[in-house]
């Protein structure tokens, strides 16, 4: 689902995303396969550790997710998908 | 206890409706139609989930730490492109007999044990422009519904102006009954895009495999065959699930605690 279904879908929660189709010139992800959804950061967060999956990324629907060092490298073109 | 919700929810809405019509008894009905069919959506929404839920859970046996596995596994889009590129259903859904085994417990949970509307499903499926059109017709069964739930909270505003100790039930009742119908009808709906994707103009196969149902039940399913058929059960249920799995994963958070200790 593109980010604009996904706010759609999910309005004010955090969800736990996989990339589902990506821009092939830039790489930005333009599509999301939703996980699974959660009221706060913390907790999504957690579950994301949980799951050990490589390619999967918090995205939020409301606010703007501060990334920090390694996943920040790793997913900074995933993180286009969130608002601004 | 979906239904006893069901039963609270609607009399609180016409408690509300009841409040509004004391002090204004020219109260349009009109918004309170149009937030019970809201409401009615969300419900509807909500069992559609749990159903779509029940078959994926039942595919794994209860076995919800694989089903999360696999989910999280699962490519959307290759599933899409192999259906895509298959000219005929048994092409696209290989496994599909066994799938409807496997699936036979929450099938018959549903559907009860006589399948044979869905042979004449199937059979009249060569006029697939009704078919579709009755698809359509269903999708808005809500919509159509308003007239129903208009009509109801119209007589409730006329019995309380006339009486305003006027008794809930039943007019609670009716709501609830509108609800129940448009419960089958939503069970009716996504069993029928399954079956229909499935076994689409091939009438004579689907009627071999209900035969099997009816004979030998729930069919056993090895682990290793279970992603393929998760494959073909969520490629039949695109339609519903598109790239969100939010909520069977979800249901799989909730009820591991109970199957895995």
């Amino acid at each position: 689902m593109t980010f604009k279904v996904l706010k759609r879908e999910h309005p004010g929660r955090v969800c736990i995303c996989r990339p589902h189709l990506r821009d092939a010139g830039s790489g930005r992800v333009v599509s999301w396969i939703c996980l699974r959804t959660f009221d706060r950061i913390d907790t999504a967060r957690a579950f994301l550790e949980h799951l050990e999956l490589d390619d999967a990324v918090l995205v939020s629907t409301t606010n703007r997710i501060t990334i920090e060092g390694d996943m920040a490298a790793r997913y900074s073109m995933v993180y286009l998908g969130m608002e601004q | 206890m979906a239904l006893i919700r069901t039963c609270q929810k609607c009399e609180v809405f016409l408690s509300k409706f009841k409040e509004e019509i004391c002090c204004n008894p020219y109260t349009d009905v009109t918004p309170y139609t149009q937030m019970l069919a809201a409401e009615f959506r969300k419900w509807h929404k909500a069992r559609e989930k749990e159903i779509i839920n029940t078959l994926f859970l039942n595919l794994y046996a209860q076995d919800v730490r694989s089903l999360r596995r696999d989910l999280c596994q699962l490519e959307p889009q290759k599933v899409l492109d192999k259906i895509k590129a298959a000219d005929k259903a048994k092409a696209r859904f290989p496994q599909r007999a066994l799938l409807l085994g496997r699936l036979y417990g929450t099938l018959s949970l549903y559907l009860g044990e006589d399948l044979s509307w869905l042979i004449d499903l199937c059979e009249r499926a060569n006029e697939i422009e009704n078919i579709a059109y009755e698809i359509v017709q269903e999708k808005y069964e809500i919509d159509w519904k308003k007239y129903k739930i208009e009509f109801i909270l119209s007589d409730f505003k006329e019995a309380v102006c006339a009486k305003s100790d006027v008794d809930f039930n039943i007019y609670t009742d009716m709501l609830v009954y509108e609800y129940d119908m448009l419960e089958t009808v939503c069970e009716k709906r996504i069993f029928k895009i399954l079956f229909l994707n499935l076994y689409a103009q091939d009438a004579q196969s689907l009627k071999i495999a209900i035969t099997k149902l009816n004979m030998f039940g729930e069919a056993g399913v090895v682990p290793s065959k279970r992603i393929e058929l998760l494959s073909d059960l969520y490629g039949a249920l695109s339609s519903y699930i598109g790239e969100d799995f939010s909520s069977l994963m979800a249901m799989c958070d909730k009820v591991e605690p109970f199957y895995c200790g």
